[in-house]
């Protein structure tokens, strides 16, 4: 579990990194804290513990069989990123943005994806079992082939996206809007839509 | 400290077993006890001090006793007893301090007259059915759904938006993303005051 004691810096809310004392943000090893990370990535080590709050992650191709787990990326940018073969468990991706980020073949569980924008985004073959996607914007993004049971997607804006091939039982679309959006060989019907509302806009 | 969740596939209900640095533990809301939970004690080394019990319907309790068959532990609810186990009674405001895990006791009814809500070390808050990641607890009329939205505003949604919600069913969120995106909150007739008087 990443370190739940605030930023000694005044005034701010974000998590401290590690026992530093000072999160990301405010942290004077700033550039080598997110050098670390960059390369735990690569390295396909165990990301455990961290808390990296409202960074930049360009262009890193994650090794297949990392883990990243009990860690915390509220409001950071990853663009250009690839999360293949890897276990992102208990970790926090809220309100981040991803451009063509890539999740092949993970097995992302008890994870929070709310309030995120995924653009010209794919995840794919993966198990992404009891996630929470509240709230989020997906545009031109591709999230078919997963099994996202128990998964929350309510009030999220699904546009151009496909979930085909999809595991939806018990996946929750509660107010959740969608434009161009394909359920092919998915199971819609074991997933919750709010009755009075079609599964399109 | 390090939270272990786990979901029961018998009740679709969150096991959480949390430890601090010394390796004490306690487990939050019993659903059902599995071999799983079991091994996750014992590989980590966990010295079981406790059980929190958020609220006392069967679907979080079931496992409790599996659990006092094995281990020597103390149990707390809002009640004196749970499925017929003695239970130490805790009320709004208690304090427990078990090993270093610094529990707060809140108590949220509304769901049910005996529901609470556990803080612990500040940041993490264990939920129950009182506030899930979405949505709040069914209640049986609108009367008590008034009270449960009364009783969230007032209580939880002071806390910090950075708190970690670890409900008792469904995914993990924060207190941020639930006054964003709570769909039961957003829809209650007086959230924008409540919510309001809450950030004041």
């Amino acid at each position: 579990m990443f370190s739940l004691n605030k930023c000694a810096s005044p005034g701010c809310p974000a998590f401290a990194y590690k026992d530093t004392g000072y999160c990301y943000h405010h942290n004077p090893e700033k550039e080598a804290i997110l050098a670390s990370l960059i390369r735990q990535l690569e390295e396909a080590s165990t990301v455990r513990d961290v808390s990296i709050v409202n960074a930049e992650v360009i262009g890193v191709k994650a090794g297949k069989g990392g883990t990243i787990m009990a860690s915390n990326f509220s409001f950071t940018v990853f663009e250009d990123c690839t999360f293949e073969s890897m276990a992102i468990i208990e970790s926090f991706f809220d309100y981040c943005i991803f451009r063509r980020c890539a999740f092949i073949g993970d097995d992302i569980r008890y994870s929070v994806f709310a309030g995120s924008t995924f653009i010209n985004c794919r995840i794919n073959d993966s198990t992404v079992i009891h996630n929470s996607f509240m709230g989020i914007d997906t545009y031109d993004s591709d999230f078919s082939a997963n099994d996202f049971y128990f998964s929350n997607f309510s009030l999220a804006k699904l546009v151009d996206t496909s979930l085909e091939d999809c595991n939806l039982k018990r996946t929750n679309f509660r107010a959740a809007l969608t434009k161009n959006v394909s359920f092919r060989y998915s199971n819609p019907e074991e997933a919750f839509f709010r009755k009075e509302e079609g599964y399109t806009i | 400290m390090r939270i272990f969740p786990h979901l029961s596939t018998e009740r679709l209900a969150n096991v959480y077993l949390v430890t601090d640095d010394d390796g004490n533990g306690i487990i939050i809301d019993p659903a059902h006890i599995d071999k799983e939970i079991i091994e996750n004690i014992e590989k980590t080394g966990t010295n079981l001090k406790a059980v929190l019990i958020t609220h006392r319907h069967l679907t979080h309790t079931e496992g409790l006793g599996t659990l006092i068959k094995i281990y020597d532990i103390d149990i707390y609810s809002a009640s004196d007893e749970i499925n017929g186990i003695r239970c130490r009674r805790l009320s709004d405001g208690d304090r427990l301090q078990i090993g270093k895990l610094d529990i707060e006791v809140i108590s949220v009814p509304g769901h049910s007259m005996d529901s609470l809500v556990y803080r612990i070390n500040e940041g993490a808050l264990f939920t129950g059915d009182t506030l899930l990641s979405g949505s709040i607890a069914t209640t049986h009329s609108h009367i008590e759904k008034e009270l449960l939205v009364h009783s969230i505003c007032t209580k939880l949604l002071s806390i910090s938006d950075t708190a970690i919600i670890y409900p008792g069913h469904g995914a993990l969120s924060k207190l941020r993303i639930e006054k964003m995106f709570n769909h039961d909150l957003l829809e209650s007739a007086d959230w924008d005051n409540l919510n309001q008087k809450a950030r004041v």
